[in-house]
């Protein structure tokens, strides 16, 4: 269509138009129509080619023989997903992920909260204070990995030579090297990086609990420990449902940190499923069809979580 | 009660005090090492901007990979703002045929994670004609950000009282004259917030570059990446001061290798 379609004089859509004749309003109602579309075509554009196209591909590539070097070699419907489960490190991988996802979650949050009621009072040593623990933010999920992993790095890094002294580890035996040291050191790294964010969105929730409330609060005589528990952790229930969201969808998804930090190691016990597609499609079996096939499990389990957690959120929403 | 509420206080900045401290040493000891000396790297004796000279001339040299990542992220930018604005005025002012169904793709969006479309992506793109190429990149980045970008115009339009579009019919514009002249200058905060965080979306991504473009086409976090992959790696790249350093003697080793598997394959895969 162009452009001197809509340029042609026109009646704004006012109640006079709703009000006049049937032929009248049946023009409204299509000028109104084919404005919305002039407005709305670039995201349906947008979201026609490169998003329900890859999910009809992905599922095309999910029941096809399809390799990397290969390409395209027909359909062969249940093999790929077959060959998907019988793989021990699909459990493995689920496993891995959901346990990460719970120490992140579990570790991160607290963490985040109570750095959101330390530095909540804004003086001007508090936000100073804030901006230093939200600096780490703004970085890369990738860059704070590469970051960490010159510090863990036996030869650059400081905190071998600190773990050596306090804790008594090997002299020049890597963190990362065991399973528990590579996992470790990723909650780390990942605290660091999001505790700042998830504070700031705390903050956030903190700010819109009225003064008034604690004023009354006050009157009645209650503690700064019982103001805590019986105000302030009520109220900021909607806040804290929307972080540990964000926390739990982000920490399954995790690739970036794994990728740089571990490399799914030692011996593939830090492997995360997104890591697992990666690693099916270009790294071990070079199979864009498995991967795929791994790829549309994914996108139904996190559907479904994510329907689970948008549901909870409402109804703790109807509940106010 | 007066003091003991000192005491508190007093208690509580020394722990936050503690906590940023904490969180900042990790930056600066990035920022510390990259200037010092140190055995096997650009900078063996006294403090100075060897590291940095490896950085400028690692492996396509710097320029080539901040060029890639501007493209990208002001490709990315550029395009989020075009279709939030458009799309967010579209859902807040016109009630048109189809609506809700594009609002429920909107939504969908959100609920399907990314990383499993990539796999189809790296297919697709060949198709679209957009294999291996920045501006395909950068669209994909800019689908991530839809649906957030769209409802924060949304709520912007809504917030503008329809009387000044009226005004503007009656002035003699258009369509496209209101929305151009008189309600973008309007929502110029929701423009630049939609902005911010596409470009920082965009500048941080890791992943789908990793994905979809080959090594001459990496942009800043990917090359860094595959360095750091080698055990010689010492320090890193920090968003504001990018500051990786590799061992000169072995900087060919360092290739970008995982991207290059990744082009060979999206040549090969069709």
């Amino acid at each position: 269509m162009s452009q001197s379609t809509y340029a042609e004089p026109v009646v704004a859509p006012s109640p006079l138009a709703t009000s006049s004749s049937g032929r009248r309003r049946r023009t409204a109602t299509q000028l109104e129509n084919r404005r919305g579309w002039l407005f709305a075509s670039p995201t349906a554009l947008l979201l026609v080619v490169l998003f329900v196209a890859p999910v009809v591909v992905v599922v095309v590539m999910a029941c096809s023989h399809w390799t990397l070097l290969g390409g395209a070699q027909g359909g062969n419907f249940p093999d790929n997903f077959t060959k998907l489960f019988s793989d021990p490190l699909l459990g493995k991988s689920i496993g891995f992920t959901l346990k990460y996802t719970a120490l992140t979650t579990l570790i991160l949050m607290p963490i985040a909260y109570g750095l959101a009621l330390l530095v909540q009072e804004s003086r001007r040593w508090n936000t100073f204070l804030r901006t230093a623990i939200l600096v780490p933010s703004a970085l890369g999920i990738a860059s704070a990995s590469l970051l960490f992993y010159a510090l863990y790095s036996p030869q650059v890094g400081p905190i071998n030579g600190i773990l050596e002294k306090v804790a008594g580890t090997e002299a020049g035996a890597s963190i990362l090297g065991t399973p528990g040291g590579a996992l470790w050191a990723t909650v780390v790294l990942v605290v660091w990086r999001f505790a700042g964010y998830y504070m700031l969105l705390t903050m956030v929730g903190l700010q819109a609990i009225p003064s008034e409330v604690y004023e009354a609060a006050r009157i009645d005589g209650a503690g700064r420990l019982r103001t805590l528990r019986s105000i302030t952790l009520p109220l900021l229930r909607p806040t804290i449902a929307m972080t540990m969201i964000l926390s739990i969808t982000g920490s399954l998804l995790a690739f970036d940190q794994f990728y740089i930090l571990t490399k799914g190691g030692p011996n593939n016990s830090t492997l995360t499923i997104v890591q697992l597609i990666y690693r099916d499609a270009f790294e071990t079996r070079k199979d864009l069809g498995l991967a795929a096939a791994l790829s549309v499990l994914l996108l139904l389990a996190l559907v479904i979580i994510n329907m689970i957690q948008l549901r909870a959120l409402k109804l703790d929403a109807d509940e106010k | 009660m007066k003091r003991s509420n000192a005491a508190g206080r007093s208690a509580a900045y020394t722990l936050t005090t503690v906590m940023a401290v904490v969180f900042m040493l990790p930056l600066v000891w990035a920022v510390v090492s990259s200037v010092s000396p140190s055995p096997g790297t650009a900078q063996t004796d006294g403090f100075g901007f060897g590291n940095y000279t490896t950085m400028f001339r690692y492996g396509l040299g710097f320029p080539t990979y901040l060029k890639n990542s501007l493209v990208v992220s002001v490709g990315a930018t550029v395009v989020t703002i075009v279709i939030a604005a458009t799309g967010g005025y579209a859902f807040a002012r016109f009630r048109f045929r189809g609506r809700s169904a594009l609002f429920v793709l909107v939504l969908s969006v959100m609920m399907i994670p990314y990383a499993a479309l990539l796999i189809p992506l790296l297919v697709w793109m060949k198709d679209i004609h957009l294999q291996n190429s920045l501006i395909g990149v950068a669209l994909v980045l800019t689908l991530f950000q839809v649906p957030f970008s769209i409802f924060m115009m949304r709520n912007s339009f809504a917030t503008i009282p329809r009387e000044l579009e009226e005004a503007a019919y009656i002035d003699g514009c258009n369509a496209f004259q209101a929305f151009y002249r008189i309600m973008l200058p309007a929502v110029r905060p929701g423009i630049v917030t939609v902005g911010l965080f596409t470009y920082l979306a965009a500048w941080n991504d890791f992943m789908v570059s990793l994905y979809l473009l080959s090594t001459e086409k990496a942009p800043l976090p990917s090359p860094s990446s595959t360095c750091a992959s080698r055990p010689w790696a010492s320090s890193t790249t920090a968003r504001r001061r990018p500051a990786w350093s590799c061992s000169r003697s072995r900087r060919s080793s360092c290739s970008s290798h995982s991207s290059a598997t990744t082009s060979a394959a999206s040549r090969q895969a069709r």
